[in-house]
């Protein structure tokens, strides 16, 4: 036995026959290969006791990919945190996976890589759900706080909070028949037996009174620059590429030279000695969005959704519904 | 009173305050999967509005996209997991040569006389249907309670879905919404599935499963083969049966 504890979420690994991830209760994410057997899993690298997760490296990689000893499961195991993980999600690319858990975080894990790049909190509560746009862009996550929170990935920044579910939510989907360069169509379901549709576009984004014209430019958020970066974190420079123009250049795999000059200038006047730990962004400072259709179908709590392309399939905790 | 046996559940407790911890349990949860090639999730069709439906069939409109949109973010330039680690590298077997041909789990779910499940109904025409249906329609693996099922959704869609709501409300009004497969486990509930979407071919299918009790499984469902990793010792019901002096796990 490898890890003792349930199973909370499973997905094969883009493009691979043989490996898939696996996220345990205990905060661990662990890669496996279907056709090997088990090892009396020794980590080779224990963990501290306690308080790893909030401090850099936010991640304890007790076995790496990298290791020579692979005729045995698992192939590779890493640690978050303590808490449970309750869901996590492939980027398109297949190199970064978004990992929402309930101690409220949900983290951007570059695991080709075996780094954390970013942590981002809840409103508060734990997050349950969570989707990639189809263009890997954005996040959307919902959790205990009842919204729906759209991440930008680029920005490294909070974009939106959707507010219209009034319990828990439980799955959150993008309907990538129905997104476009601009717009995005995302579904999501709660615990309130509610489906929930929603219709994103950052341009049409209702902003707060107080605050930025555009959520791009990240004067008004404090977290949005993370300030210099040194050379070597060649993922963030990447994704930090794309951002410069988010609206245009939609693609985490856009390959241009990061330029950290025009970076240190939109991190003025902020001094983050961490740029991967953000803080909770205030109400008064972000969009929020509405839905677009928000529909009590089951009098059951929903558990998990899924978009085909003419059909919407819900599940709740007793049964089945196609729409 | 006899007290339930250990493949049994126990009793359910009816004080709603009981405050020992119950095994997690995830719901019913879907998990679809259509053998017909797709779209990547990084291609994405440009839709000028929701509910413009173009006349051409979804495979010619989506070459004649091809060029545009997000199309041209293929998937070949990304580096592959673990690439750098040559212990990691697939080693060439025979099985490999033929890519039609795939390894399958070892042991099959109909004769399996392990403890974890308990039972597997297999429909009698399994490979009937499976050749007759459409390779559009959906498949989808479900999980209820102790069971996993496995649905073809793409009979007569509607319908199928209405019995499959009352089956699962536990009315068993009709015979017709069949799963193809259904998996009973001894004790575990399956918290969550996913279908490999990568390495489907009509003759295989990768399914796993993750369980409340740690346990994940390898299931190829045409097969009916099934390969259990991290297996979990404890939980899974060891307990000596009364006839017998072994330890059964």
């Amino acid at each position: 036995m490898i890890n003792p504890s349930p199973v909370s979420d499973i997905r094969w690994l883009p493009g691979s026959e043989n490996l898939f991830i696996a996220s345990h209760y205990d905060g661990s994410l662990i890669v496996y290969d279907k056709e090997k057997e088990d090892s009396p899993f020794a980590a080779e690298q224990t963990p501290p006791t306690q308080g790893f997760s909030n401090q850099p490296p936010y991640l304890l990689t007790r076995k790496s990919v990298t290791s020579q000893n692979q005729k045995l499961n698992p192939v590779a195991a890493y640690k978050m945190s303590n808490s449970r993980i309750n869901a996590f999600a492939f980027s398109p690319s297949g190199t970064h996976i978004a990992v929402v858990s309930e101690d409220g975080t949900l983290r951007i894990l570059d695991f080709h890589n075996e780094q954390i790049t970013d942590v981002f909190p809840s409103y508060y509560g734990g997050l349950t759900c969570v989707a990639w746009s189809p263009d890997g862009v954005y996040i959307a996550t919902g959790g205990q706080d009842d919204l729906i929170t759209i991440w930008s990935v680029a920005d490294r920044i909070l974009v939106a909070r959707c507010v219209g579910h009034h319990s828990w939510v439980s799955a959150v989907e993008f309907d990538r028949w129905r997104c476009d360069d601009r717009s995005y169509r995302f579904g999501s379901v709660g615990q309130d037996g509610r489906l929930c549709l929603w219709d994103f576009n950052i341009g049409m984004l209702r902003r707060p009174r107080v605050g930025s014209t555009r959520p791009s430019v990240s004067s008004a958020y404090p977290f949005g620059a993370g300030g210099s970066r040194n050379a070597s974190s060649t993922t963030l420079s990447k994704l930090n590429s794309a951002s410069q123009n988010s609206e245009r250049s939609r693609r985490l795999e856009t390959v241009s030279t990061a330029d950290d000059e025009e970076r240190d200038g939109l991190g003025d006047g902020v001094d983050l000695s961490d740029d991967v730990m953000h803080v909770v962004v205030s109400r008064s400072q972000v969009a929020t969005l509405p839905p677009v259709m928000s529909k009590i179908i089951d009098e059951h709590a929903l558990v998990g959704m899924t978009f085909e392309e003419d059909y919407v399939v819900t599940t709740c905790k007793r049964g089945m519904f196609v729409k | 009173m006899i007290p339930p046996h250990p493949s049994d559940n126990p009793n359910p407790n009816p004080n709603v305050l009981d405050p020992k911890p119950k095994p997690p349990e995830s719901g019913v949860k879907v998990c679809l999967a259509i053998l017909a090639p797709r779209r990547s999730h990084t291609r994405l069709r440009r839709v000028t509005t929701s509910g413009n439906n173009t006349t051409l069939p979804p495979s010619i409109s989506e070459e004649a996209e091809g060029p545009s949109g997000f199309s041209s973010t293929s998937v070949t330039t990304k580096s592959r997991y673990g690439e750098s680690n040559p212990a990691l590298a697939m080693i060439p077997t025979k099985d490999s040569k033929d890519p039609l041909k795939r390894r399958k789990p070892k042991n099959n779910v109909a004769k399996s006389n392990s403890s974890f499940l308990s039972r597997a109904l297999i429909h009698e025409n399994l490979q009937k249907k499976l050749n007759e249906r459409s390779p559009e329609g959906a498949f989808g693996f479900v999980n209820i309670n102790r069971a996993m099922q496995w649905f073809d959704l793409s009979s007569q869609h509607k319908v199928c879905i209405r019995e499959l709501v009352m089956e699962m409300l536990n009315i068993d009004l009709s015979q017709q919404a069949d799963p193809l497969v259904k998996l009973l486990f001894t004790k575990a509930h399956a918290l969550c599935t996913d279908f490999n979407n990568f390495s489907k071919t009509a003759q295989h299918l990768d399914v796993v499963i993750g369980f409340n009790t740690s346990d994940l499984m390898w299931w190829e469902p045409v097969s009916c083969k099934y390969a259990r990793l991290n297996k979990n010792v404890r939980t899974s019901s060891i307990f000596r049966s009364p006839d017998s002096n072994n330890f059964r796990a």
